[in-house]
């Protein structure tokens, strides 16, 4: 049954720490730190400066509202260095039985086809882990920065706008999603963790590129084969009409079938592969 | 005979490579079932195929009844191909809670149970990768028994293994075989093991069977009167196409029960026989001739 296979995946995931560690839990504590210290540092630095200043300047000590914060981050989620970082997890689990030559002691257990999608919804889920760290730990780093500011702290949270954040979370969870769906046919495809890993990244590094090139020829994002083609647009377009953006709601329907048909082609594809293959050289 | 797989005309081609060339082969259900062949005779690309990992080029086989690869009968299959591999960062426990959980049966398996009965009930929170081939060997056949199958596919079985634990081993699949029902198939390049264990062998060359059948009727037939006599030439005479001369004696291609009466002849016939003795009769003799094409009494003449 797939259950079997997703809960496998899984157990055998959870006893990876090292994977656990890069993968899921550095860029989201790394960088809230970071984030306390550079805060920080450009606080101490404005203060030396309206110091030292010839007439009385006074930084203003606004209140922050946590609310805001947590949609704002939320809208960012799906960066470029938790999608690096996740990618070692996705890459991981999609090819380490061709590392340890390990299909031989697996296959017979399950069927092809929930093997591996028992490996996609595994990365699916394991996906919600650096995605929710990120959101927690931004968040309470902002909380450090503000008290360390002696700024005061509020919380406002209306419906619409948590409606709208749980949005943002799941708009960034499918485009780590469709980021890790290349890593798993790429995966199948050259049998190694370091193809899984590196396939996906150049394909997101070649069409960041062209997008940035075609979009002089008037290729915008309101149109189909701008969302079809590339998926970190899509992306994009969904969070800022997700922020209250003036996005047409005819180009959110186009963004969502585009982020949607990199997440199911690519998966597709590697189930349709990984049900031929040859597992005899793992 | 009740057939546990059914093979018919099986081929599997690895670019030019023909890995298996037309196999046919029915293994009956119950017992110890050894495939034996050279390096590269389709051992276990043959295993591979039964067990789901790759496909065959062309032919048929049936598996308990159902077409190769079918999910079901592959859940019913205990199998260790070759020496098995884990993720170097499980522990022995981890990886055999790892498999129990894909195959279903995360918590009807007691999994410490079954390190203790291959003797890593020690080694069970080390992490696999300080394990030596032998360890691995044995949480491999751990692995392939714990869901209890009907149907268990060894390769190798006792590589790596120490002389105790090859015996223990020994007297594990003769007992799954005599008490628990199950099948075993297993494929050693160990011949003196496997005549000791196995009640059936099929012997593959390059992809092709070459000899099957029972043990004690494949030895038989190799079972040859070592004789040391002079003059050998009119020993040669007396005996005809039976005797062979290899070296400084004759082998002789006679029944048990005939070995006095000839004897008694040749001396009678003035030959002076100093050492008359059996030898052969076992699977090593099988074994070269039917993979390297040594005739069966140049085989028995190196056996003694």
């Amino acid at each position: 049954m797939l259950i079997d296979a997703i809960r496998a995946e899984l157990f055998r995931f959870s006893r990876n720490g090292t994977v656990w560690l890069w993968s899921l839990l550095v860029i989201p504590l790394g960088s809230a730190i970071v984030g306390i210290f550079a805060r920080q540092f450009l606080m101490t630095s404005l203060q030396k400066a309206a110091a030292s200043s010839p007439a009385s300047l006074v930084i203003p000590k606004a209140a922050m509202n946590l609310g805001d914060v947590i949609t704002d981050q939320t809208a960012q989620l799906a960066g470029i260095n938790l999608l690096a970082f996740f990618l070692i997890a996705a890459a991981t689990i999609s090819a380490s039985d061709y590392r340890w030559e390990s299909w031989r002691l697996i296959r017979p257990r399950n069927s092809r086809r929930n093997l591996i999608l028992g490996k996609g919804i595994a990365i699916a889920v394991i996906a919600l882990v650096p995605l929710s760290l990120h959101l927690v730990c931004e968040t309470f780093g902002r909380i450090i920065s503000a008290s360390l500011e002696n700024r005061s702290i509020v919380i406002g949270f209306e419906t619409k706008q948590a409606g709208a954040t749980v949005l943002m979370f799941v708009v960034a969870w499918l485009r780590t999603l469709q980021v890790a769906a290349l890593a798993l046919l790429a995966g199948v495809a050259t049998r190694s963790i370091f193809g899984g890993y590196v396939v996906p990244m150049a394909v997101s590094a070649g069409t960041f590129l062209l997008a940035g090139m075609l979009s002089g020829f008037g290729w915008d994002a309101n149109q189909w084969r701008t969302l079809l083609l590339f998926p970190a647009k899509a992306h994009d377009v969904l969070q800022s009409a997700l922020a209250g953006g003036p996005i047409p709601a005819a180009t959110n329907v186009k963004a969502i079938i585009g982020l949607m048909f990199w997440l199911a082609a690519p998966t597709a594809l590697a189930v349709w592969l990984f049900e031929r293959q040859d597992l005899s050289k793992e | 005979m009740n057939a546990v797989i059914s093979i018919e005309r099986l081929t599997k081609s690895f670019g030019d490579v023909r890995a298996l060339d037309g196999l046919s082969l029915e293994i009956p259900q119950g017992g110890v079932y050894g495939i034996l062949g050279p390096n590269g005779a389709g051992k276990s690309t043959l295993f591979r195929i039964l067990l789901g990992l790759i496909q065959p080029t062309s032919g048929h086989a049936q598996v308990m009844g159902y077409p190769l690869a079918h999910t079901e009968t592959l859940r019913r299959i205990g199998s260790m191909i070759e020496t098995p591999r884990y993720p170097a960062y499980l522990t022995a426990r981890d990886s055999l809670q790892w498999l129990a959980a894909a195959h279903g049966q995360a918590t009807q398996i007691d999994v410490d149970h079954w390190l203790e009965r291959v003797g890593l009930k020690d080694a069970a929170d080390r992490k696999v990768r300080g394990f030596s081939v032998g360890m691995m060997q044995r949480l491999g056949l751990a692995a392939s028994l714990m869901t209890r199958p009907d149907l268990v596919i060894l390769d190798e079985p006792t590589s790596g293994m120490d002389p105790p634990g090859i015996h223990e081993m020994r007297s594990l699949i003769r007992d799954l075989a005599e008490n628990d029902g199950v099948t075993v198939i297993l494929a050693s390049h160990q011949l003196l093991e496997v005549q000791r264990i196995c009640d059936r062998v099929a012997i593959l060359n390059r992809g092709r069977l070459a000899a099957e059948g029972k043990v004690s009727d494949l030895t038989e037939a190799t079972e040859y009167l070592h004789l040391e006599a002079t003059p050998l030439a009119k020993v040669k005479e007396i005996i005809g196409d039976a005797a062979e001369i290899v070296g400084d004696a004759i082998l002789v291609n006679i029944r048990r029960e005939d070995t006095a009466g000839l004897i008694r002849h040749l001396v009678q016939q003035d030959v002076d026989v100093m050492e008359a003795r059996w030898v052969g009769g076992d699977l090593e003799a099988v074994f070269m001739s039917e993979t390297l094409g040594v005739p069966e009494a140049e085989v028995s003449a190196h056996v003694d």
